[in-house]
């Protein structure tokens, strides 16, 4: 490189069809933080200022959500015996929503944004990351508002747990992310993703400790189905959810074994939903 | 080698870029499930939108990019803004690229003319704090009056295109691509931005890039032109004399009936 000092005063850019090695992707993405900035307020700000509800409705739907179920669950079924069974409920609710909402606004995140995915060069995994961003900011702030709710009106005992919160939630992101990831490539290629995964949502309520404690469906299934059960990454987030906040069920957050593996699938989920995206984002600009 | 000691903006070679269009691209999971139990037939076609292009731009230089419907120009200007990935060959830019949108494009509706004007300048390249060195420059080059703080789905067409325009012109990248969307708002809007692409024209650091088929305007505005055909450089020069070899072959239609569709 005899004239690379020339070359270093410029900004350079080289490319071919070699792929970026990670370190280069990296920085990339890194110097993308002002767009996934501004791409995660545009989507809070529509969706807290769409129309003049927007603020109230969003506040208002996990409410309403869990009043109802409240009160049709609570007088129907012997979960009558749960104390504070609303509570548990937002322990649930509010997790299932976030990764509900990340996944299916995935979808279109690519289709929506077509426009600028067509004509300007960014690294594409700021699309994903935007919405997962701005879902989990969503989160935290319900999440408050439920704890403020909690501790000020009914007073359940504060418990040291609390502090394991962020964790449970740090890897439940990158779940979230993950399903980001694959959600939004795989609806590009195929358009009807979407509907199946709306579909794939309602089933998985049931089968997710939203509306029962997993101790119920310990009491239940036989030994080696309800640790497949508890393979699924999401009911062990909600579990773990309800232990640090409630001091409720059998999944205390740093022992238990589920920990490690709902972490793990998390993690692996990531790897695995940015491993798809990667090797397909250069079609995305043909796609859409 | 000649070491000057200013580097060509852009430097293509050997650039090529192939597309498979499969006919049978399942769509859907549905029709994709439905494929898994037919007999495979692989009704894919690929065809070399380029083929082989080599060519280096000064900076400084404003370069006219035409040739027929499906000559590969838009292909080109993909590779050079990155969009693309070249199937073969390298392209090696020197400096900030921007494309011109077409206009209105990564505008949000319910958002206000400011929020848009700083949401479009990241998209484009800028950061925050560039956009708002440049706000009341580009306030004032939109011409939008009060209507700047209320959402941009109260707009008229022309608003947004002149919104658009405005965010674009004032990136100031160091290499523009500009495909097909000059000639838009009223006239004397026209000729304000015109008078703009000329002041980026005049600069010596800044390096264009224009696609048209608009002849005349490549005429005015190129100082070289680039004549492309089925992926191929025709021909590469003066911008008066390819325009002349140009014409001689595709008369004024410009090609437009003589499409690519092979």
């Amino acid at each position: 490189m005899a004239n690379g000092a020339v070359r270093a005063a410029q900004a350079m850019a080289y490319y071919s069809r070699r792929s970026m090695s990670m370190r280069e992707h990296i920085r990339e993405l890194w110097a993308a933080r002002e767009l996934l900035r501004a791409l995660v307020r545009r989507d809070l700000r529509v969706r807290y200022r769409g129309s003049y509800f927007g603020f109230a409705i969003s506040i208002l739907v996990p409410i309403v959500q869990v009043a109802v179920l409240t009160v049709v669950f609570k007088r129907m079924t012997r979960f009558s015996s749960i104390e504070n069974y609303s509570a548990h409920l937002f322990c649930g609710t509010l997790p299932w929503s976030f990764i509900y909402l990340t996944s299916v606004e995935s979808c279109n995140c690519i289709l929506k944004n077509r426009d600028i995915v067509k004509k300007v060069y960014f690294p594409r995994e700021v699309l994903p990351l935007s919405v997962m961003l701005g879902n989990l900011i969503h989160l935290g702030f319900t999440m408050l508002l439920f704890l403020l709710y909690l501790f000020v009106v009914v007073r359940p005992p504060v418990l040291w747990t609390l502090v394991w919160l962020p964790v449970i939630f740090f890897f439940f992101a990158a779940l979230a992310l993950g399903l980001s990831f694959l959600f939004s490539v795989a609806n590009t290629l195929l358009r009807d993703v979407e509907y199946l995964l709306s579909f794939a949502f309602t089933l998985g309520f049931f089968v997710t400790p939203i509306l029962y404690p997993a101790g119920v469906v310990k009491q239940n299934l036989a030994e080696p189905y309800f640790t497949i059960y508890m393979l699924n990454p999401v009911a062990v987030a909600i579990e773990q959810t309800r232990f640090a906040i409630l001091g409720a069920g059998d999944f205390p957050p740093p022992t238990s074994a589920q920990l490690a593996a709902g972490a793990a699938t998390c993690v692996l989920a990531l790897a695995a939903g940015y491993a798809v995206f990667r090797r397909l984002q250069w079609r995305l600009p043909e796609l859409v | 080698m000649a070491r000057a000691s200013i580097p060509p903006a852009i430097v293509v070679r050997d650039l090529r870029k192939r597309f498979v269009v499969s006919r049978d691209r399942p769509e859907s999971l549905k029709s994709a499930a439905v494929q898994l139990f037919r007999r495979r037939t692989h009704h894919s076609e690929a065809f070399w939108a380029l083929d082989g292009v080599s060519f280096e731009v000064e900076r400084g230089e404003v370069l006219g990019l035409i040739g027929p419907n499906g000559s590969g120009k838009s292909t080109l200007l993909g590779l050079l803004s990155r969009i693309l990935r070249p199937t073969g060959g390298t392209v090696e830019v020197c400096g900030r690229v921007c494309t011109l949108l077409e206009l209105g494009a990564g505008f949000h509706p319910e958002l206000t003319g400011i929020e848009n004007i700083y949401l479009n300048g990241v998209i484009l390249g800028l950061s925050r704090s560039e956009v708002s060195e440049r706000i009341e420059s580009i306030v004032a080059f939109a011409e939008l009056g009060d209507f700047i703080e209320s959402p941009v789905r109260t707009y008229s067409s022309g608003m947004v295109t002149r919104l658009g325009f405005a965010v674009a012109v004032h990136v100031e990248p160091d290499i523009l691509l500009i495909d097909e969307v000059l000639a838009v708002g009223d006239e004397r809007f026209t000729r304000k931005c015109y008078a703009k692409m000329n002041e980026f024209r005049a600069d010596p650091r800044r390096t264009l890039i224009l696609v048209s088929h608009d002849l005349e305007a490549v005429g005015a505005l190129c100082t070289r032109v680039m004549w492309l055909e089925r992926g191929r450089i025709v021909e590469l020069g003066e911008a008066s004399d390819v325009l002349e070899h140009y014409l001689a072959k595709h008369g004024d239609g410009g090609g437009e009936h003589q499409a690519g569709a092979q």
